[in-house]
């Protein structure tokens, strides 16, 4: 008896592993209908945004893109768990949609694993994702453009994730930044203090203090001379966001402080104008890493910035150099006004000079650290550059451009020697020149101030609202126009409350003009007449041409409007309208259609839809395979002489009496027991008793069985879980195999039925599939058949439509139960889905009703 | 000719002749008769009788027009369940006697109308084989008094031999 043992045993073993592998097939499946769920509502979501009625911020953008991925990206690795490697062409179409999503809106990425530090000369662009985009256009220029840029070496990503991981400081991060009201510029200020203590006073880990030291003592870098600066170089910065001027730089530092210096510049990622940056522009803390570059300081004699085009006006030939005395610092901070020259980009030449007044100028000390000094009055006026050096600079810069292929932001420094050096590039982004909507008399308006420079084009009204300090930044009231007498860091906290900016010094290459161009905040700076702008005086401030004119002027405004300036060309509208198109539309329509394909998905709701459809198909075809089902069942006990064995997937069958039966009432299903109390309220017919026969001999069969005894003989037997059944049932001659999914959730919710087969000729075995058809059509089931063969589904419906449209199948089950049989003329088929239609309640309406 | 035909030969077919399960109600078998047609050399004929067959597809019994009307007879008018085999000496309620109420009547006939078909079937005596020679269909009709016989074929009923069709068969060499 040992072999049949072993191969009842063997019998067992497969059966509970095809179970077992049910099972988990059965998981996947409602991960993936979760995950469309989850999906489905986002999309929905982030469409209605995208019309315009509601208020949203870039980290509604952010969060939702985030989720969305999240959500497609478990749909497919369920996809092929539950399918197997016929589903791998996803990955392809998914990697290709998501790549398109993050060049609109960059970041979501992972820190790639590297070196903790990298010299510059093993440096190119392509290093961007690991030592942020900053210094490793340093590194290519060096390595391939070869062009004077200090030594230096960038602490990478992946160092600054070593030193996060080690203090174990996301989550604290993380935490005090997701309770944030970024309105509040004192909350922001509170915060930013508590994150950047935290930093400071965690430990930088040793294998990475190594590391740093190492590259550091590699620039041999002088004990008697100056030293070096640390630059904030973060992952994703200057890509599509320019992060200008909102991270640290610590500039000549030495040995013993380059480690504390270090976390000062790790810390200053959490500054409160850069948490604000970050936040308003919906990018994610934990994704940007603090990449940090450290370069040897030049003993900048002048230093500045230069525009390859005229940022404010694309139609305007020139080059911009703007120019200082010292370290550029006070430039980009807007603390002095550099002298600008206007270049011809064909011929080099100068076509014109701003030469400003350059009252005082930041110096390196040769101990460490920077110090202001004053200019000698004679120099103060003078240009700051000459004439050669101009041309040589514009060179180096136009050559620049052409390698990147986009206009640039240069900064560059020229030592006491009159060697120059090349500080960073980055893209430049240039406003087209605003057209005025209509012509329009200006000389019926009164201008307050003329003269000023146009560091951010557009027009914008309001209140004049004075501030000085940080401090007051709280106070500015929406709508009004700020005036202030030079930038300084917080005003970026308060940008999206202005109508318009006004500054005394500054100009168009400081940190503020850049940021105010992309908040589209029209701003001018240096105006006339500066002090007569009181608090609460309305003022209309065309910064297009730095005119400042009395009182509110709408007319104005209308006319000097920039044409496409509507609510949603704002950046926020314009960035959710970039990327729907890659994720809404939806191009796998129909199942049937023979482009319904994987490789065919061009939206992340392609995906979605195409996961949908074939999980249910997976799991329909793989629920009606399992092995040896009767074995691993639990019998149904109901009036009706009906056998079903049940299949418990999501826990173990409930007690069941000697037999091995259940009764309906114990069934925790609630498709099943719908559809049964469906099946119940019509009842089974119950063959007449031997009195009835009366004598009959005895029944005769008919030519008509196919299929023979067998087939009729096979149970039914149903996989099922609290929220879903697929119910295979042998109902005399045809088969038919129900599925259903009932949940709270709409999204969730599905019924599929197959229905084949039948015991009469086919012409009336088709006559069944359409009578059914039709009444299905009325619950609003979508059908496919083909000869007696059908395919029906009900999707996205709420529960209890859902709940009503099984309990109605179930009925009509018995209701067509060998119908087909009498179906023997089109026209009693038609009397029949008038007939079973009065009987579901959903005959139609006479025509006098509807009126 | 005559000596050429056999059963088969002038059999309907099954699947062209109305048959229903038998837990059909009389409202549906009557819906059967109204609805069907059976077409025979362009000639179009309603049916007389429809067949009841189990849920394995055997044939149980037939049910006549008059065996419907029987079962729709409400028993105040009858006096006796429908159920009940007609005896020689049962005495017949004269309907022109009965008080009657057309709602009343109309509402019994309808919940009568929902009972099974198998309740009012009449057994199937005979049947002939496909083979066999008209006369022998000829035979079993008279001497049975059926108008219309099963044809088995191979132990299944392949189709029905009315005596419709018998008739205008015999027509044609006669006249």
């Amino acid at each position: 008896m040992k072999w049949f043992r072993s191969l009842f045993e063997s019998r067992k073993r497969s059966s509970s592993d095809s179970l077992s592998i049910i099972k988990s097939k059965f998981g996947n499946f409602i991960s993936i209908l979760d995950s469309n769920n989850k999906a489905l509502k986002i999309m929905s979501d982030m469409e209605e945004k995208s019309q315009g009625d509601y208020l949203f911020d870039i980290n509604y953008i952010r969060t939702s893109l985030a989720d969305i991925r999240a959500a497609v990206q478990k749909m497919i690795d369920n996809m092929i768990a539950l399918g197997g490697d016929n589903y791998l062409p996803l990955r392809e179409r998914y990697r290709k949609i998501d790549t398109q999503l993050s060049l609109i809106l960059p970041g979501g990425r992972n820190i790639p694993e590297d070196e903790f530090t990298i010299p510059f000369s093993r440096l190119n662009y392509e290093k961007a994702f690991s030592v942020g985009s900053k210094t490793a256009n340093l590194g290519e220029l060096t390595s391939r453009l070869k062009m004077p840029v200090p030594d230096g070496f960038a602490i990478t990503g992946w160092a600054y994730k070593h030193f996060i991981d080690h203090n174990k400081l996301q989550d604290k991060i993380s935490n005090e930044i997701n309770a944030l009201n970024i309105k509040s510029y004192s909350d922001l200020q509170k915060v930013s203090d508590r994150i950047q203590d935290l930093i400071m006073g965690c430990e930088v880990p040793g294998d990475l203090q190594d590391s740093i030291v190492r590259s550091y003592e590699e620039l041999h870098v002088s004990n008697d001379g100056i030293g070096c600066c640390l630059r904030s170089s973060a992952l994703g910065e200057d890509t599509q966001f320019s992060f200008a001027g909102q991270y640290k730089t610590i500039l000549n530092i030495k040995d013993e402080s380059l480690i504390p210096s270090y976390k000062e510049v790790v810390a200053g990622k959490f500054n409160a104008q850069a948490i604000y940056y970050l936040l308003s522009h919906s990018l994610s803390e934990s994704e940007l890493a603090m990449g940090v570059g450290c370069m040897k300081m030049v003993n900048s004699a002048k230093s500045g910035v230069i525009y390859t085009r005229n940022p404010v006006n694309s139609e305007d030939n020139s080059l911009l150099i703007n120019s200082i005395l010292g370290l550029g610092r006070f430039l980009v901070d807007g603390i002095v006004t550099p002298d600008i020259f206007h270049v011809d980009r064909d011929n080099l030449t100068i076509k014109h000079k701003d030469i400003s007044h350059k009252p005082a100028k930041l110096i390196a000390l040769p101990g460490g650290g920077t110090a202001e000094k004053a200019v000698p009055s004679q120099e103060q006026e003078k240009p700051s550059l000459t004439d050669n050096e101009v041309a040589k600079l514009a060179e180096i810069a136009l050559k620049i451009e052409e390698h990147y292929g986009h206009p640039q932001d240069i900064e560059w420094a020229i030592d006491d020697s009159g060697e120059i050096y090349l500080l960073q590039s980055r893209p430049l982004h240039v406003a087209k020149k605003p057209k005025p909507k209509k012509e329009i008399d200006l000389s019926a308006y009164e201008a307050v101030s003329e003269g000023g420079v146009p560091i951010s084009p557009g027009i914008g009204a309001g209140p004049a609202f004075n501030i000085t300090s940080p401090d007051d930044l709280d106070s500015v009231p929406d709508g009004s126009v700020l005036v202030t007498p030079h930038s300084f860091p917080g005003i970026v906290a308060v940008m999206d409350r202005l109508n318009a900016l006004v500054t005394r010094v500054g100009g168009i290459a400081s940190h503020m003009a850049t940021i105010a161009r992309e908040f589209r905040v029209p701003t001018i700076c240096a105006p006339a007449n500066m002090c007569s702008l009181h608090n609460g005086k309305e003022i209309t401030v065309d910064a297009s041409s730095g005119i400042i004119y009395d009182g509110i002027q709408p007319e104005l405004i209308e006319a000097l409007a920039p044409e496409d300036d509507s609510v949603q060309d704002t950046d926020i509208y314009e960035m959710i309208n970039k990327l729907l198109p890659h994720i809404t539309p939806l191009n796998l329509v129909h199942p049937r259609e023979s482009e319904f394909l994987a490789e065919k998905c061009e939206t992340l709701h392609d995906i979605t839809r195409f996961c949908h459809q074939r999980s249910m198909e997976e799991m329909f075809y793989g629920a009606t395979e399992v092995k040896d089902r009767d074995s691993l069942c639990v019998e149904l006990k109901t009036d009706i002489p009906l056998k079903v064995n049940l299949l418990y997937i999501d826990r173990e069958p409930p007690r069941t009496d000697r037999k091995g039966c259940i009764t309906v009432e114990n069934i925790e299903s609630v498709p099943l027991t719908t559809f049964w109390s469906g099946i119940a309220h019509e009842g089974w017919p119950v063959p007449p008793g031997p009195s009835d026969a009366r004598g009959f001999a005895g029944v005769l069969a008919t030519s008509m069985t196919r299929g023979g005894e067998g087939e009729f003989a096979e149970n039914s037997f149903a996989l099922i879980s609290k929220e879903y059944m697929i119910l295979s049932l042998r109902m005399g001659y045809h088969f038919t195999t129900i599925e259903a999914m009932i949940t709270p959730i709409a999204n969730n919710n599905y019924i599929r039925m197959q229905f084949k087969e039948g015991g009469a000729a086919i012409d009336r075995r088709v006559r069944r599939i359409r009578l059914i058809t039709e009444i299905l059509t009325k619950f609003g089931f979508e059908n496919n058949s083909r000869q007696d063969f059908l395919d029906t589904s009900l999707t996205h419906q709420d529960e209890s439509t859902t709940r009503k449209a099984l309990y109605s199948l179930g009925r009509l089950t018995v209701l067509t139960k060998q119908l087909d049989m009498a179906l023997s003329s089109d026209a009693i088929t038609t009397w029949y889905i008038k007939d079973l239609s009065q009987k579901l309640g959903i005959a139609e309406q006479k025509a006098d009703d509807d009126g | 000719m005559m000596e050429g035909r056999k059963a088969g030969d002038l059999m309907i077919p099954l699947d062209k002749y109305p048959h229903i399960p038998y837990w059909f109600t009389l409202r549906q078998a009557m819906a059967e008769f109204e609805n069907s047609s059976i077409e025979i050399n362009g000639q179009i004929s309603l049916p007389r009788i429809i067949l009841v067959f189990d849920e394995k597809y055997q044939l149980m019994g037939m049910a006549r027009r008059r065996d419907i009307l029987r079962g729709l007879e409400p028993e105040f008018l009858s006096g006796k369940s429908y159920k009940h085999p007609k005896k020689l000496f049962d005495v017949g309620v004269d309907p022109n006697l009965s008080e009657m109420s057309y709602d009343k009547l109309l509402k019994a006939i309808r919940e009568r109308a929902e009972s099974k078909v198998s309740d009012i079937m009449v057994p199937i005596k005979e049947t002939v084989d496909y083979d066999d020679h008209i006369m022998k269909v000829i035979y079993e009709m008279v001497s049975n008094d059926l108008s219309m016989l099963p044809v088995m074929q191979e132990g299944s009923v392949a189709g029905v031999v009315r005596s419709v069709d018998i008739f205008h068969e015999v027509a044609q060499l006669i006249i």
